[in-house]
């Protein structure tokens, strides 16, 4: 009790502390006073009475600062004093507080923008209730090297009924869905669900309700919700939507629901679906619905990950023996697994190491920024050694000393640390603004608590490294004997330290050097990977020419020809519009990010040996375009024909494959014409027609520019119709431009059909390198701030080093060296710490080759002229920045540097 | 400073201004400069006290919660502090007392014996 009424005293004081001084001192004088008055009545003479009361109070400051000692919290008046100091001191050198704030405020900034997206991608918890207990289950052909593709629905009741490892097993699969109703039709994201999916992941309905297990039967599952943006955007949020039915894909489904609002459900950083529909479930012997569902499940209490793997695979291999599952027609093992990974690291597994390398760079940039703040403490505390002087000659330990300059030190960091805040703040809306939108998955990129407890953490660390070391320079001058001794000694001192400080000082530029070297070095093989990744010919010309895409659900155009009838209907509308020069129709568009391929065969060969042993089939891709689509895209051709409007459904099968898979299945060594042979998607197997090629055309990138062509087959819509096709159409004028009127034709033929996906080719092209356009630009940005902070740093020493040698200089001008040697003098001292800086990069960088590696395309992370050239541009920084004061060292008046002595 | 000449006049012992200040409030409220007077006169003139160390001993008094202060006018008609002695520092004299009388007494028995 006491001690908190203490406590409360004290703390009262603190606030009080200049009235209790102005109190104590006229008590102080009062009491003189009366004491003087009273030696006056006994007769004294004014003299004596004054002096004899001065000598029975005693020391008058010493009564009082202990009076006030006795209050005080001593460290805490001590840190109040440090501070109002350190303010008062950096008031008076105003240029030196805001160039390390600044410097500190962006390498702080620059950490904080970055950790908060690690943080949103890799540390704070997905949005869905227990998260860290989700998982998802995929099957993989090892053999075939396909991984992580979907389940069949016998798969899913097997997983689900055998494990003893998942509480559930939910199961879903991506669809889009045209969604028509009174105003324009529209494609919307789509996801097809089990009904136990939303309550795995512990979400619920804001409006109606959520599914029932009966929904996922046939003929029960037309019901529907909602993602409260679709119902906003357009429903107007009428809750009255609830129990009325919308069409999707031309048919009526109920609407029983509508999700909470920022409720997002994406796996693999596609959009996150609008529509939610049950999935029929039905019992599937045969697995044909193989690569349809995706399993998403929930560990049982207790369950690890590396548990649940252990049981799958034994599942897995349980079924493999019973059923034979993925076998080949001669029973060759596929390798089939079923591989269960972290929800976490299937969403943002991708992401993880361009992260990592960004916190990596942006931590680099920060120790600069340490450094070169270091530097200008350095260059403070050797102006300061008078100040320090006399300070300790008035009684401050070493460690009083150094406490004040380390508040000193914490203060500019704490200083910069909150103007970082407002860098990241504002770091971070341009990072969103530039990011392709899949880096930011799943929710909000916010400063949230742990961001700010990391951005403290960073910034006292901050404040601890690069006051630490100045600190300590500082104080381990013997400051009592260098006064003692007199002015002579206490120079030689001085000068002697100095020495020591340009070599400290010196060792620190050769650090910002080097880590500036690492970095610029980064991006530069970055940068020379993206000039080479847009030099890439995709295959086709991209220019003028715009795709959108059409889907024609099953339930309205039943029929093959239904479906060819539509698209030709529609190409002659287009064709007829007057901008367009051509117009065709595909599958799906080159650049589109799928990488697997279809097995094939060809006549009269044996399903192709690997280097396994084992038979496997040979991989395609395989796209159905109609009879225009190699002259649209301008794709050359290299033999044979193209398709023409002859190649329809009676006629002979034909097929038209590019040029690797014609190198690749008879190489040009063996002299055979693919022209004339016959292929079969798919094992061979009876009663399937062959398809005979008749052509062979240009390579296009079909999954994206750094991914190298593989085995392409074409095949002609009539003979093998496609619901979902993308029109591509080569336009006279501005590509966007044509799309009102094609909407138009398009709506006269089926005004419920939706076209979406609309682009410009070129943009698609843009969009396909954007995440390495992301990464590219924040390693750039971060270099160039490097690279800025050590031209600062070579700056900041090199004029520090010309005025401690300003007499040597003047001696050397007076001598008759010309400006041009002292010019080459100074230069060559900051061309040295250059040159040990960039040596000592490059080393770095070759120890980080692995890293960087993964992020480079056709660029070798040894890169012997990327090395040469970063290591030219920062010599020639570190000479621009050498230069200024060498200069200045030039123009030193030979007698006035004498005279200084 | 410089030492001080002699000892003809008493030394406080250690610990002992506390006690005695408490003991002089315990009549009446006191300025600074009266506890002074006060405890010198008491004393025989016989314990000299340096009058600036009664200040930061009257801090510690009021930080113990023993004492209190106001400022009120003097016999002259001058605005001085006046110190108090509150009720917990009435029994924190009591104790003190007792506590000094003890080791007094005990002081003095082994002076006796030896």
């Amino acid at each position: 009790m006491t001690a908190i009424k203490m406590l409360w005293r004290r703390v009262r004081f603190v606030f009080q502390r200049g009235r209790f001084d102005r109190e104590m001192e006229e008590e102080i004088r009062v009491h003189l006073e009366m004491k003087n008055e009273e030696n006056l009545a006994a007769g004294m003479s004014p003299e004596e009475a004054r002096s004899a009361a001065l000598r029975g109070f005693g020391n008058r400051t010493l009564a009082r600062e202990q009076s006030r000692e006795v209050w005080m919290f001593r460290w805490l008046d001590d840190l109040v004093q440090d501070l109002r100091f350190a303010l008062r001191s950096f008031r008076g050198s105003p240029g030196f507080a805001t160039v390390a704030v600044v410097t500190l405020a962006l390498g702080i900034g620059a950490n904080t923008a970055i950790f908060t997206v690690v943080n949103a991608a890799l540390l704070r918890p997905l949005p869905y209730r227990d998260a860290g207990r989700l998982a998802m289950v995929w099957n993989q052909l090892l053999n075939l090297g396909l991984t992580r593709f979907g389940a069949s629905y016998a798969d899913y009741f097997d997983y689900r009924d055998q494990n003893q490892v998942f509480v559930d097993i939910a199961a879903f699969g991506s669809q889009q869905f045209d969604l028509a109703g009174s105003t324009q039709p529209e494609r919307v994201p789509g996801v097809r669900v089990s009904a136990n999916l939303l309550p795995m992941l512990g979400a619920t309905v804001a409006l109606g309700r959520t599914f029932t297990s009966d929904e996922n039967q046939d003929g029960r599952d037309t019901v529907v919700l909602l993602s409260d943006a679709l119902w906003r955007r357009r429903f107007g949020a009428d809750p009255g939507l609830i129990g009325k039915t919308v069409s999707l894909d031309g048919s009526p489904h109920t609407v029983v629901g509508i999700l909470p609002r920022g409720f997002r459900f994406s796996t693999d950083g596609s959009d996150s679906p609008d529509v939610w529909v049950p999935i029929a479930l039905h019992p599937d012997p045969n697995r044909a619905t193989e690569g349809v569902l995706r399993l998403v499940a929930r560990l049982k209490p207790g369950i690890t990950l590396e548990r649940a793997q252990a049981e799958m695979s034994t599942i897995a291999a349980r079924l493999e023996q019973q059923f034979h599952l993925y076998r080949g027609p001669h029973g060759e093992d596929a390798g089939y697994a079923v591989e269960v990974v972290a929800l976490r690291e299937q969403v943002f597994g991708d992401l993880r190491q361009g992260l990592l390398v960004l916190l990596g760079a942006v931590g680099f940039v920060l120790l600069i920024a340490c450094a070169n703040v270091a530097n200008l403490l350095l260059a403070r505390a050797a102006a300061r050694q008078k100040e320090m002087a006399i300070r300790a000659a008035l009684g401050a330990g070493r460690l009083r000393v150094m406490r004040q300059l380390l508040t000193e030190s914490l203060m500019l960091a704490l200083l910069g640390g909150s103007a970082g805040l407002m860098v990241a703040r504002w770091g971070l809306r341009l990072l969103l603004a530039v990011s392709p939108a899949q880096a930011v998955r799943l929710g909000a990129v916010t400063l949230d608590s742990r961001v700010l407890a990391f951005t403290l953490l960073v910034t006292l660390l901050t404040g601890l490294l690069f006051g630490l070391a100045p600190a300590l320079e500082i104080t381990r001058f013997n400051l009592n004997e260098s006064l003692k001794e007199g002015g002579r000694a206490w120079l030689a001192g001085v000068a002697g330290n100095m020495r020591r400080h340009f070599s400290r000082r010196a060792a620190l530029v050769i650090a910002q050097v080097a880590l500036s070297m690492v970095l610029v070095l980064g991006a530069a093989l970055l940068i020379r990977s993206f000039v080479k990744l847009l030099e890439v010919d995709p295959g086709f010309n991209p220019e003028k020419l715009v795709t959108a895409q059409i889907t024609l659900p099953q339930f309205q155009y039943r029929e093959d020809y239904q479906v060819e009838g539509f698209f030709e209907q529609l190409l002659g509308r287009v064709r007829a519009l007057p901008e367009v020069k051509s117009v065709a129709a595909v599958s799906s568009l080159p650049l589109n990010g799928r990488r697997g391929g279809d097995p094939f065969s060809i006549e009269g060969r044996p399903w192709r040996p690997t280097a396994a042993g084992i038979n496997t089939p040979q991989f395609m891709d395989h796209e159905t375009v109609t009879a225009d689509y190699f002259r649209t895209l301008q794709i050359p051709l290299i033999a044979g024909r193209e398709f023409t409007e002859q190649d329809a459904a009676g006629s002979l099968p034909v097929a038209v494959i590019n040029q690797t898979m014609a190198r690749g299945f008879w190489p040009p060594e063996d002299h055979i014409d693919p022209i004339g042979k016959r292929i079969m998607p798919g094992a061979p197997h009876p009663g399937a027609a062959w398809l005979t090629i008749v052509g062979v055309v240009g390579d296009v990138k079909s999954a994206a520019l750094d991914v190298a062509s593989i085995p392409q087959m074409y095949r002609p819509l009539g003979q093998h119709p496609n619901r979902t096709m993308t029109l591509v159409i080569r336009t006279s004028a501005d590509p966007m431009s044509v799309i009102a009127e094609v909407r138009r034709q398009l709506s006269a033929l089926d005004k419920d059909r939706p076209l979406y996906h609309v682009a410009a080719m070129k943009q698609i092209v843009s969009d396909s390198v954007a995440p390495r356009r992301f990464d590219l630009l924040l390693l750039a940005a971060f270099a160039a701030l490097a690279l800025v902070l050590a031209a600062v740093g070579i700056y900041g020493v090199m004029s520090y080093s010309v005025s401690q040698r300003t007499h040597e200089i003047g001696v050397r001008l007076a001598l008759g060296a010309r400006s041009g040697d002292v010019l080459r003098l100074v230069a060559r001292q900051g061309l040295t710490l250059a040159v040990i800086g960039v040596a000592i990069g490059v080393a770095a960088l070759l120890a980080l080759t692995r890293v960087v590696a993964g992020l480079l395309f056709s660029v070798r992370a040894t890169d012997p002229v990327t090395f040469v050239g970063v290591s030219l541009l920062l010599g020639c920084v570190a000479l621009v920045a050498s230069f200024v004061p060498a200069r200045r060292a030039t123009r030193v008046d030979p007698m006035v540097a004498l005279r200084d002595e | 400073m410089g030492k001080r000449k002699g000892k003809e006049k008493g030394e406080l012992l250690p610990g002992t201004l506390d006690m005695l200040i408490l003991k002089t409030l315990s009549h009446r409220a006191l300025h600074g400069y009266g506890i002074a007077q006060q405890i010198q006169k008491t004393s025989g003139e016989e314990l000299q006290i340096e009058e600036g160390s009664l200040y930061p001993a009257l801090q510690r008094l009021q930080l113990q919660g023993w004492v209190a202060s106001e400022w009120g006018q003097s016999a002259n008609k001058r605005r001085a502090r006046y110190y108090r002695l509150t009720p917990a520092g009435r029994k924190q004299l009591g104790l003190e007392v007792s506590n000094f009388e003890r080791v007094l007494a005990a002081i003095a028995r082994v002076m006796r014996t030896v």
